[in-house]
């Protein structure tokens, strides 16, 4: 390995390079196992010169990484779906939910949005993908709460947004500090004022797929 | 016939989601209740970072620390008051204070058992980090959620390795411990921080005050949601009506808040799409207000829920 490569190493270690060409370290990282192998070693030595006799040493990274990233090649397959006496029960039960959308897709569709009671202002077409959320009885509990203005990139503005809704968001809990590792590895990328999403006309197959999914699960 | 199908097929499909259900409510209770400590790898698109993580729950009460240790310096510290977020790079701290309720909160599992947007399994078994760990599938039943594949320590329940997926199943992002200690292993002193703070500038998010808990509607609702999202909370801003308010919506998994806040003229305008690691983020101007969606969702969901925000009637009328 040349000396120059070290030096790069090193210099995304201290976060020293900028962000292009850690871009490019890191992708030659995921396929150069020397590379790999060394920048594990850098990490060793660092972690032994702060904190000498450590029990808790890093080892083996590159080929767990390995590991994990060709286990994860495996297309999961649920188990009973390989019992081969449930295929039959199976294929019946699918034959008649695929006969329950048939007959779901070909009733008369009737208006269930009470949306219009609620009478929202400023309303916008309803596209189909979404379902109309003011069936739902809101019986969430308020919190009185304010905020504090402060001149701050986008950036800061989102943290401060994903601490608050990691707090509030008690789903997030189930995860732990899993919901809290973006911010401490946030990689930012905005697009600017307003950009359609890129892949609409897909989208507009998914609003299918799901009309006729909630058809079917209303029914 | 028909309905002879329907229950044989619901009944292979709850029996199938039950196993995992109940791995989830240990990885929950885990996650919570444990203490551990190890050193993990987080993988996203072409960026590997290693972080280290230290959670204590003993007589002083549940205690978190989290930094990276390749990369700038960041760190994330959890206690009883609060949340802070120490960002070498950006020269900065980020505040919030704990809020009632959803400190470490119960998890409502049922409301995923109930749904139709994911579907659950266990799907084998692995050993990691020198632990044997079993693995969760969740798939989403649709594109306007991630699934996920929890790898859980077979003895306690703990999380090992976290995938990320979306509805194709391809991997968006991982997380895998490279070594891993539970219990008496945990040494405590890694809780204290070790970020120099000092001359940083301190980002409050929100009020110290402590949130009055009320019954009221939102000021402003979404005319669109995935099928499964339910308002989960709100909070809002109690001396100028609408000038700021904060919505989550969940569907047991997934969430994502809505923050609706008047545009100063010391406030950056966001508008567009945003991204902050798995997280998506869209932003949009109403008169003076700024619409804001963010959560662990794909960049559709959010964008629809924060161009669907309407004002309720409720708050428009005298």
């Amino acid at each position: 390995m040349s000396k120059e490569s070290l030096e790069h190493l090193s210099s995304l270690m201290d976060g020293e390079m900028s962000s292009d060409s850690g871009l490019f370290l890191t992708r030659r990282l995921a396929s150069d196992e020397t590379l790999c192998a060394t920048w594990e070693r850098y990490h060793l030595i660092r972690d032994c010169i702060r904190k000498p006799g450590s029990k808790h040493l890093v080892t083996g990274m590159s080929l767990r990484l390995s590991a994990s990233l060709d286990a994860e090649q495996i297309v999961s397959v649920p188990a009973w779906r390989n019992n081969r006496w449930l295929k039959p029960l199976s294929g019946f039960a699918i034959a008649a939910s695929v006969a329950l959308v048939a007959i779901v897709v070909t009733a008369p569709q009737t208006g269930t949005s009470t949306g219009a009671a609620d009478a929202v202002v400023n309303s916008e077409p309803v596209n189909q993908p979404f379902v109309s959320p003011n069936t739902v009885a809101i019986t969430a509990v308020s919190h009185a709460a304010s905020y504090s203005p402060a001149n701050k990139p986008r950036v800061e503005q989102l943290n401060a947004y994903l601490l608050r809704h990691n707090q509030m968001a008690g789903v997030t809990g189930r995860q732990g500090f899993v919901s809290f590792v973006p911010i401490v590895a946030t990689q930012l990328s905005t697009q600017a004022e307003q950009e359609p999403l890129a892949d609409d006309e897909q989208n507009h197959d998914s609003v299918d797929s799901m009309s006729a999914r909630e058809a079917a699960a209303n029914k | 016939m028909l309905l002879i199908g329907i229950s044989v097929s619901g009944i292979l499909m709850a029996a199938d989601s039950a196993p995992a259900v109940e791995w989830l409510e240990r990885m929950t209770k885990a996650m919570r209740q444990m203490s551990y400590q190890g050193t993990f790898v987080y993988i996203r698109d072409d960026v590997v970072e290693t972080m280290r993580i230290t959670h204590v729950a003993d007589e002083n009460g549940v205690r978190e620390r989290m930094y990276s240790i390749s990369g700038p310096r960041r760190e994330v510290i959890r206690n009883r008051n609060g949340v802070r977020c120490v960002l070498q790079d950006a020269g900065a701290v980020v505040e919030d204070y704990a809020v009632a309720n959803s400190y470490f909160p119960e998890l409502p599992l049922a409301e995923i058992t109930d749904s139709e947007a994911y579907r659950m399994y266990l799907s084998g078994t692995a050993r990691i980090a020198g632990h044997t760990a079993h693995r969760v599938s969740i798939l989403p039943q649709d594109k306007f959620r991630y699934g996920y594949d929890f790898w859980l320590e077979e003895q306690t329940g703990l999380l090992l390795k976290w995938v990320l997926k979306d509805s194709k199943d391809k991997a968006l992002a991982k997380l895998l411990f490279t070594d891993f200690s539970i219990g008496s292993d945990v040494d405590v002193s890694e809780l204290t921080p070790d970020s120099p703070a000092g001359g940083f500038r301190v980002l409050p998010t929100f009020s110290p005050a402590k949130p009055v808990v009320e019954q009221s509607s939102p000021h402003w609702l979404p005319n669109l949601l995935p099928a499964g999202f339910k308002l989960s909370s709100h909070s809002h801003e109690t001396t100028d009506g609408s000038s700021f308010e904060h919505l989550v919506y969940s569907d047991g998994l997934a969430a994502v808040s809505v923050y609706i806040e008047k545009q100063g003229s010391q406030i950056g305008v966001m508008q567009g799409v945003g991204q902050l690691g798995t997280n998506n983020a869209f932003s949009r101007l109403h008169g003076n207000l700024q619409i804001t969606a963010i959560g662990e969702v794909p960049p559709i969901t959010v964008k629809t829920i924060a161009n669907s925000m309407t004002r309720s009637v409720a708050s428009i009328q005298p």
